[in-house]
């Protein structure tokens, strides 16, 4: 097994200053893992709210994260980037949590849908955030973190196969499948904004002009898979 | 074509988040000259990915996070160092008792070596090994055959060893007997010598 200080990235500036720092983690450096959590904290928070849709659990799972990268920052072999390492790790931590809470999402994804056709008070945003999110809530745990990973992360799909554990053949499945479901539903979601005032609408403000240009040029399509 | 074209439009993503290597990134280019199903995939793909991005969730301050796992590192390592400290506490107890009891047996071996070693401390060891037994006497012996044992080479052993039954089988199906010894030999030398017969299991002297 090669030592992580045998370990030289060739992966760009970014991970050469991660490795430093997770190679200084590994003597237990502790100057050093705040720095490298202070590195990781908003990407990891983000991707793990993200990935669960449980805000309140968000924190303890990157703590749970990072715990593991203080405790096996020695065994880091160099495979990938350190930060598809640890990224992965939250992957892991993220789904684990969400098995203990036996959290289904497509069940979750019902309740959602049934909302938002419950929902006719003007004052019930579809804004930038909730476009997105009921968006998101809508497809798997595993779909909506290549996406994620892909859009937000920047991420090539043999980084998500490393993260996720899986051939690169999945990742590409999987995101097919996200593509097909968002673009059935974000239509959806438009006809519903479109019927309260102030939401899709120039009033609404530029944020949410956004998402209504996008929608209307998915609803316009009716391509191959869409988004 | 269509199956370039279904490759191109699953690898469109990665194409819009400047990802992919330079050979793939090159065909999707080349690809997208000519297709403007792809090209509009490919814009709606770029206004997604600009709204992902944009939409930024409001973060907790780090420093309450990162206090509160420095908080669990650090119970952790006392844990660690309190397990470590008891096992070692477990080793320092026992060590003292694994050497006394280590050097006891030894000395145990040492001194039952030394008994039987000098000649004459034991009779026990002396009877076996020094005294002898003039032959054409007659020694009892308790003797075990072996299981199943058939009549004919029980019968054969007796005659061999010229010798009768006294008693048996006891509960442990062993026989006393008596047997003419056949020359003069040691006590040792006698019963290896019966051991040796066809059928029998075991021969132990018995007083005479």
């Amino acid at each position: 097994m090669k030592s992580i200080h045998e370990i030289k990235s060739k992966r760009g500036p970014e991970d050469v200053e991660d490795l430093k720092l997770l190679q200084r983690v590994a003597v237990k450096d502790k100057v050093a893992f705040e720095k490298l959590y202070l590195r990781f904290y908003p990407q990891l928070s983000r991707y793990l709210n993200r990935l669960m849709r449980r805000p309140e659990m968000v924190e303890e799972v990157v703590n749970d994260t990072l715990f593991v990268v203080w405790e096996k920052a020695d065994q880091f072999q160099g495979r990938s980037k350190v930060s598809t390492w640890v990224t992965g790790i939250a992957y892991l931590k993220g789904i684990k949590a969400l098995d203990k809470l036996r959290t289904v999402p497509d069940q979750h994804a019902d309740e959602l849908d049934d909302n938002i056709e419950e929902t006719n008070d003007p004052i019930s945003k579809l804004g930038l955030d909730e476009w997105l999110t009921s968006g998101l809530d809508l497809i798997s745990v595993d779909q909506r973190s290549v996406v994620e990973l892909t859009y937000f992360f920047g991420y090539s799909y043999q980084e998500i196969a490393e993260t996720m554990g899986c051939p690169v053949n999945t990742v590409k499945t999987r995101m097919f499948h996200a593509r097909r479901r968002l673009a059935k539903l974000l239509p959806q979601l438009q006809e519903q904004g479109e019927s309260s005032p102030g939401l899709l609408n120039s009033e609404g403000g530029s944020s949410k002009e956004k998402p209504s240009s996008s929608l209307k040029s998915n609803s316009d399509s009716s391509s191959d898979i869409g988004l | 074509m269509g199956n370039k074209h279904e490759n191109i439009i699953q690898l469109l993503p990665w194409f819009v988040n400047d990802s992919l290597g330079s050979k793939e990134q090159a065909l999707v280019l080349s690809h997208l000259s000519d297709c403007q199903v792809c090209q509009a995939e490919r814009d709606r793909l770029q206004e997604f990915q600009s709204l992902v991005q944009d939409y930024d969730e409001p973060l907790s301050d780090y420093r309450f996070s990162f206090k509160k796992l420095m908080g669990r590192i650090e119970a952790a390592e006392k844990n660690k160092e309190s397990t470590r400290d008891l096992e070692g506490a477990r080793k320092s107890r026992w060590l003292p008792l694994g050497l006394a009891a280590s050097v006891s047996f030894v000395a145990v071996i040492a001194w039952l070596l030394m008994q039987n070693i000098s000649p004459g401390n034991s009779d026990e060891y002396t009877t076996h090994t020094t005294v002898t037994m003039a032959g054409g006497d007659t020694a009892r012996l308790a003797l075990t055959f072996t299981q199943p044992i058939r009549a004919q080479t029980m019968r054969h052993a007796l005659v061999e060893t010229n010798s009768y039954i006294v008693s048996g089988p006891d509960q442990a199906g062993a026989y006393i007997v008596d047997i003419q010894v056949p020359d003069q030999l040691s006590e040792t030398q006698f019963i290896d010598f019966i051991r040796k017969i066809d059928g029998v299991e075991n021969a132990t002297l018995i007083n005479r």
